[in-house]
């Protein structure tokens, strides 16, 4: 309750009732039974949100990777195989949901409802555009980072419970790994929040418009030599962050046979499908809005108007198109790069991402001091 | 260059970026390229020209020789028809088991007609294996062309035999004459004991008359040379050239069929 009214007050402080806000907003006014209602619409718009992107993206990677191997990729359901996605998923949602006799069966089935929880309640703080955010608090980033490293848990939680060698093996890589990367990316992260002044991901877009070729004030053109390095580790982390290859050491199908969750399957593996998915849109979207200008469109001067529906639509679109490039970038690494091993994992965070990041971020304070 | 210390720190850091520009590079390109994969069922899928693959016959071209059945080293191929007059053949079955079948060849090279080949089509998956043993015949028993035929041939077996009759006949007549004209003849009195002789003559000479068809047989030859001519033609549009093999081709089954 006190957490949802807390949300709920950040909305209405920060902005103007309008889009779908305003609607939570007037339904927090008629008490627990509107705050209830509120959630749930909420969480139906998210889930849907949640599970819709992974479709996408699930055919994009198929479809990429496909091309890259100069294979066609899916092209049986659906024009060029779009709805193939879509047909997994019905499957998977038909297939028998097998708990192994030795498993912790309550963790067994509660871990993969975290991954996905964490991941959800991620996706309603991402600004899309002005208005298009479900909830933006003054502790946006820090939340998000809070939610995302939560992931971490539900991972440990199934490799455990699983009682499966393999699971376990996964499971501890998921934890080294993600602890350690966690560090770069919370540098990353701080150092956005010194440029801007803010944690909130709403602000730090709206800060970015204008410029030179509306560009100008993107924190990767704005402080060029600090924050693009800064951007590349923020990327290179959220890769390890979101499991995605090369450090996609927790599932390794070759080496740990799918890793944490090797006993999991029908729905319940399609959790951990769709986190994985949904976590790279929601890291490109922190991405987009740290570093390369939120919902601006580039090379258009004055195009940043928000209030107008056009407007907002506009950034909408922008937004997920940038979002979308990030994703793509992703898989076009996944298919380029081969796994690395864990110590070549854990020496790239120390030795590399760290000191850099810290570089950065001590390169950001002077240069926000200068300018 | 050697690094030490900070340089080998960057110079790793210069190797990772570029290393992974590089692949990207690479894999960015190959996304632009045609795939080289084949979309199996529909698209026809080429394999090298010698491949061996499912049998396929030239129904109209074999003879029924059973050579194939012969060479095959398993036992395989199942042949049974019926054979008309006028070298026709109706079929009931050329069938080929490939529960069995190894795809050596063996059946293709002995052919007399090179009829009977190994195609392209390499898919054999079938739900049961009953349904591997195939059928390769286009037609079962016998076509409107192979009716015509056999009447032909039969109408000609007719009017040989007519004529052969006539012919006798004529030479029965003119042994008669000839008898009437020596017992008509002042040396009548030895003409008993001749006269005699061709009463049991025709009898002992009958053996002798086949011969007299032999070469008659071969008179025959030219209508089977005529259907022998008739196919050729086609045998060549077949082959596209090697004429000169379908003539000497033709000219032995003209033997097989004279004997
Ligand atoms: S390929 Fe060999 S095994 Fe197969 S039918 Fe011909 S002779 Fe027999
Ligand atoms: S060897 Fe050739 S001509 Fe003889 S039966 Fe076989 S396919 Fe027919």
């Amino acid at each position: 309750m006190t957490v949802l009214a807390f949300l709920s007050n950040g909305t209405v402080e920060l902005q103007g009732a309008s889009g779908a806000t305003g609607i939570l907003k007037g339904l927090a006014a008629y008490g627990f039974w509107g705050y209830l209602l509120a959630a749930l619409v909420g969480f139906a718009l998210l889930f849907g949100i949640a599970s819709a992107l992974p479709i996408l993206f699930t055919w994009a990677e198929r479809r990429v990777s496909g091309r890259m191997q100069q294979r066609w990729g899916p092209n049986r359901v659906g024009p060029f195989g779009l709805i193939q996605a879509l047909a997994d998923g019905i499957k998977l949602m038909f297939k028998e949901d097998i708990i192994p006799a030795q498993a912790d069966k309550f963790l067994f089935m509660v871990a993969p409802g975290i991954v996905l929880a964490g991941m959800v309640s991620a996706f309603a703080l991402v600004p899309l555009s002005d208005s298009a955010v479900i909830v933006d608090t003054s502790l946006g980033l820090y939340l998000i980072a809070a939610l995302l490293s939560l992931e971490v848990i539900g991972v440990i939680m199934a490799g455990w419970a699983s009682n499966n060698k393999w699971s376990l093996f996964g499971a501890m890589r998921e934890a080294a790994q993600m602890v350690s990367y966690e560090i770069p990316f919370g540098l990353c992260i701080l150092l956005a929040v010194v440029s801007y002044g803010s944690l909130s991901l709403r602000e730090m877009s709206l800060a970015q418009a204008g410029g030179f070729l509306n560009v100008g004030n993107w924190l990767i053109f704005h402080n060029p030599f600090f924050a693009l390095p800064a951007a590349v580790v923020f990327f290179i982390a959220a890769l390890a962050n979101t499991k995605r290859a090369p450090f996609d050491l927790p599932e390794a199908e070759s080496e740990l046979v799918s890793g944490f969750h090797t006993e999991y399957s029908g729905f319940r593996f399609s959790f951990f499908f769709l986190e994985e998915y949904a976590s790279m849109f929601v890291i490109s979207a922190i991405l987009v809005s740290m570093f390369l200008g939120g919902w601006n469109l580039p090379f258009v001067p004055g195009s940043a108007v928000t209030g107008s529906f056009g407007g907002e639509l506009l950034a909408v679109f922008t937004m997920l198109l940038k979002s979308f490039v990030l994703v793509f970038v992703m898989i076009w690494i996944r298919w380029t790069l081969p796994r690395i091993r864990i110590d070549q994992v854990m020496s790239l965070c120390y030795k590399y991402l760290t000191p850099i990041a810290f570089a950065c971020l001590i390169g950001t304070c002077w240069w926000e001091l200068a300018a | 260059m050697k690094r030490d210390g900070a340089m080998v720190w960057l110079g790793n850091i210069k190797d990772a970026l570029w290393s992974t520009m590089v692949g990207m590079g690479i894999t960015f390109r190959h996304m632009f390229k045609k795939p080289v994969t084949y979309q199996y069922p529909e698209d026809v899928v080429p394999v090298a020209t010698r491949y061996r693959g499912m049998h396929f016959l030239e129904q109209d071209k074999c003879i029924a020789c059973r050579a194939c059945e012969k060479a095959c080293p398993v036992d395989c191929i199942e042949i049974r028809f019926l054979r008309h007059p006028g070298s026709v053949n109706e079929w009931f079955e050329f069938s080929l088991d490939y529960n069995k079948c190894m795809f050596c060849e063996l059946c293709c090279s002995p052919c007399p007609e090179d009829c009977i080949h190994e195609g392209k089509e390499f898919g054999f998956a079938r739900y049961e294996r009953s349904e591997l043993v195939v059928d390769l015949t286009t037609w079962k028993g016998l076509r409107d062309v192979d009716h015509q035929r056999i009447k032909e041939a039969e109408e000609e077996k007719k009017r040989k035999a007519a004529e052969m009759a006539a012919k006798k006949k004529a030479a029965a007549a003119k042994k008669a004459a000839e008898a009437k004209k020596t017992a008509e003849s002042p040396e009548a009195k030895s003409g008993p004991s001749e006269t005699a002789k061709p009463a049991s003559d025709p009898e002992g000479s009958k053996p002798q008359t086949p011969k007299p068809k032999i070469p008659k047989g071969d008179a025959k030859g030219p209508s089977s040379k005529k259907t022998a001519e008739e196919q050729k033609p086609q045998g060549n549009q077949n082959k596209g050239k090697g004429s000169e093999k379908g003539k000497t081709k033709g000219k032995g089954k003209k033997r097989g069929g004279g004997k």
